[in-house]
């Protein structure tokens, strides 16, 4: 439906003759009341143009200052004078200050434009379909929603861009931030001695020590003590076989010659201990070593499942090594 | 080649160990106690430390077999036997005439051997000696059985002295007490039949140390009897005085004589007399007799031989030993 007030403006007072190229041709109208120029309207002059209610009217010759019609219109204006600056931020706070005076469809038009400039979609959609449910009768409604499949066209397009900027983004942050944590990681490896991690003890290990360990001390024991005591015992028997075979040429009383053989009797007593006891610790530290040594054999001969890992640290990270 | 060595030089060690440990370290030796002349001990031993094996003395510094020590026993002359001899007497004046045969009758243990033989226990010979001399060496015969030897003895009347010693072949004394025996005898004038008196005990040649030190002295008498003290000159009584190392008999003019009396002998014929300290050296024992008040006995009766004069015409009677005082 034709805005009749908006076929009247005369040509001095058309603001919408600033608008062919933003409105495609639309013609703008604005109903004003008596001598004071008409709202302003909003740039869409459609047919359907609801013209400013007559109570809005100032008097003639008067114009209010407060008038809303004329404050819509004075936004209008800016809005306009925005929009062809390219200055759409602007041109949209207008032309919403425009709307919230003055209620006309038409200003959801303009927002739309604004919206659409600005590459809000979203809201572009809203204003257009705000539009077409304020003016159900449009004249322009085809193109519109021609429009507004358009809008959600490039709404879908532009979200999909934005996803992948932000998927971009964050793949971008998360690198940075594991290249960081690896400069963070570097530097302690740089400070920190080199670490060896060790999957797990060398099969057998424990037995190979402790068998060794035992064996050793065991042949200690038998032979060092062995030798040492039997030394000192075949000493004392020797001295006490010369006295009694060679005629006592050490002049040894026979107090003297028990007192040797009860040590060399000693001495013997505690040999055999010692040997024997040594035989036992060295017996059962062989054995451990001979069942520690086997256990690294299956183990190095694969029949078992240990396997030994070495992680090391290297100029490049961290290399993996190991004896399967 | 080097490991072949290597490897064969770990096989000896190896194997000298192991003797050493089967039978080299052992202790073999079995001490047998029965063994006699092996073991060394010394006579001064505490007798509570039994330096010996039972059944086993000590004899020169070695364990022998108790029942085979060489022992003496002296049957004749008698203890303290007087023979009537033809003897000189000083109161006849120097001794005269040719040495008097004494028969020593003696018996022991001993396997008589010559001088010179490699040492066997309880093989030796026998060494007399007469006032200190040796006279006479006896290596054959049985002395299991009695054995009588004739002894030249000095022709002086006054007490003599035998001793008898078993030697080893290697003439080493042997020096358990039973090797040695002693026998103290008289020869008297028939003419003078004087009183005679003899220091016993300490032996000639007794050795002490160089301490003071108390020992029993033992006298013996001829012709004179030991009684206590009493105020009545009785011949042939009276008591005895020991002097230590004086000089005798000068010293019975000399008013200090009296300075080394150290004991008296009455009827009991022993006291105990206290040597005083000396050093390394001869001493002198002198026992002398006094009339029962003290006075010097002399001969004759009526003599005083502690006023100077000549001593063959006031004589007194007295007995100088030597003892020997020598360091621990």
């Amino acid at each position: 439906m034709t805005n009749p007030s908006y076929d009247r403006r005369g040509p001095a007072f058309d603001p919408m003759a600033m608008l062919p190229r933003l409105l495609r041709g639309r013609t703008v109208g604005v109903a004003m009341a008596g001598a004071l120029v008409l709202a302003p309207l909003p740039v869409h002059a459609g047919p359907e143009a609801t013209p400013p209610p007559e109570d809005a009217t100032p008097p003639e010759g008067e114009p209010s200052p407060d008038d809303p019609v004329q404050r819509a219109m004075e936004a209008y204006r800016s809005g306009t004078d925005n929009y062809n600056n390219a200055r759409y931020e602007e041109a949209l706070a207008d032309f919403r200050e425009a709307a919230s005076l003055y209620a006309s469809p038409d200003f959801q038009y303009n927002i739309g434009l604004c919206y659409e400039k600005l590459e809000k979609y979203e809201e572009a959609i809203g204003a257009f379909t705000a539009y077409l449910r304020a003016k159900p009768s449009a004249e322009d409604r085809p193109n519109v929603e021609n429009r507004i499949e358009q809008l959600k066209v490039q709404r879908d397009r532009k979200q999909r861009e934005d996803e992948e900027a932000r998927e971009a983004e964050k793949a971008r942050a998360a690198e940075e931030a594991r290249a960081a944590e690896e400069a963070r990681a570097a530097a302690a490896r740089a400070k920190e001695p080199p670490v060896v991690i060790e999957t797990g003890p060398p099969p057998g290990r424990a037995l190979i020590l402790g068998g060794s360990a035992l064996a050793g001390v065991g042949g200690v024991l038998a032979l060092g003590g062995g030798i040492a005591l039997g030394v000192l015992a075949r000493q004392r028997s020797l001295d006490v076989e010369r006295a009694q075979t060679e005629g006592n040429p050490d002049e040894l009383s026979f107090a003297e010659l028990q007192q040797l053989e009860d040590e060399g009797k000693r001495f013997e007593g505690i040999q055999v201990g010692l040997v024997a006891a040594g035989a036992v610790v060295g017996v059962t530290g062989a054995v451990l070593l001979a069942l520690g040594l086997r256990k690294r054999s299956a183990a190095m001969n694969g029949d078992g499942s240990a396997a030994r890992a070495r992680l090391l640290p290297s100029a490049t990270g961290v290399v993996l090594t190991g004896r399967f | 080649m080097r490991t072949h060595d290597t490897n064969h030089r770990t096989a000896s060690q190896r194997l000298t160990v192991g003797l050493l440990l089967l039978c080299g370290g052992c202790y073999t030796a079995e001490l047998d106690p029965e063994l006699t002349g092996l073991f060394a001990c010394d006579e001064d031993d505490d007798e509570a430390s039994t330096p010996c094996p039972s059944g086993q003395t000590c004899v020169n510094h070695r364990c022998e077999n108790a029942d085979a020590l060489p022992s003496l026993t002296v049957l004749a002359p008698e203890d303290e036997e007087s023979l009537v001899e033809n003897v000189s007497d000083v109161l006849m004046g120097m001794p005269q005439g040719p040495a008097i045969d004494v028969i020593l009758s003696f018996q022991g243990s001993l396997e008589l051997s010559s001088p010179g033989e490699d040492h066997e226990f309880g093989e030796g010979h026998v060494v007399v000696y007469v006032d200190g001399d040796e006279r006479l060496v006896i290596d054959s015969g049985d002395i299991g059985a009695t054995m009588a030897v004739e002894v030249q003895v000095p022709p002086v009347a006054g007490a003599h002295r035998f001793v008898l010693q078993a030697v080893r072949n290697d003439g080493l004394p042997y020096d358990n007490p039973e090797a040695t025996a002693t026998r103290l005898f008289w020869l008297e004038s028939p003419v003078t039949r004087r009183p005679f008196v003899a220091v016993k005990s300490p032996w000639p040649g007794t050795t002490f140390g160089p301490e003071d030190q108390t020992i029993e002295v033992e006298l013996a008498t001829l012709n004179f009897d030991l009684v206590d003290p009493s105020n009545t000159k009785v011949e042939g009584q009276g008591h005895a005085h020991i002097h230590y190392d004086e000089g005798f008999p000068m010293c019975l003019q000399n008013p200090a004589c009296d300075g080394g009396y150290i004991g008296i002998i009455g009827q009991s014929r022993t006291t105990e007399v206290t040597l005083p300290p000396s050093g390394a050296q001869a001493a002198e024992l002198t026992a002398v007799l006094r009339h029962i008040d003290h006075s010097a006995y002399g001969l004759p009766f009526d003599c005083d031989p502690t006023v100077p004069g000549p001593l063959d015409l006031c004589m007194p009677v007295f007995e100088t030993i030597e003892i020997l005082r020598v360091e621990d």
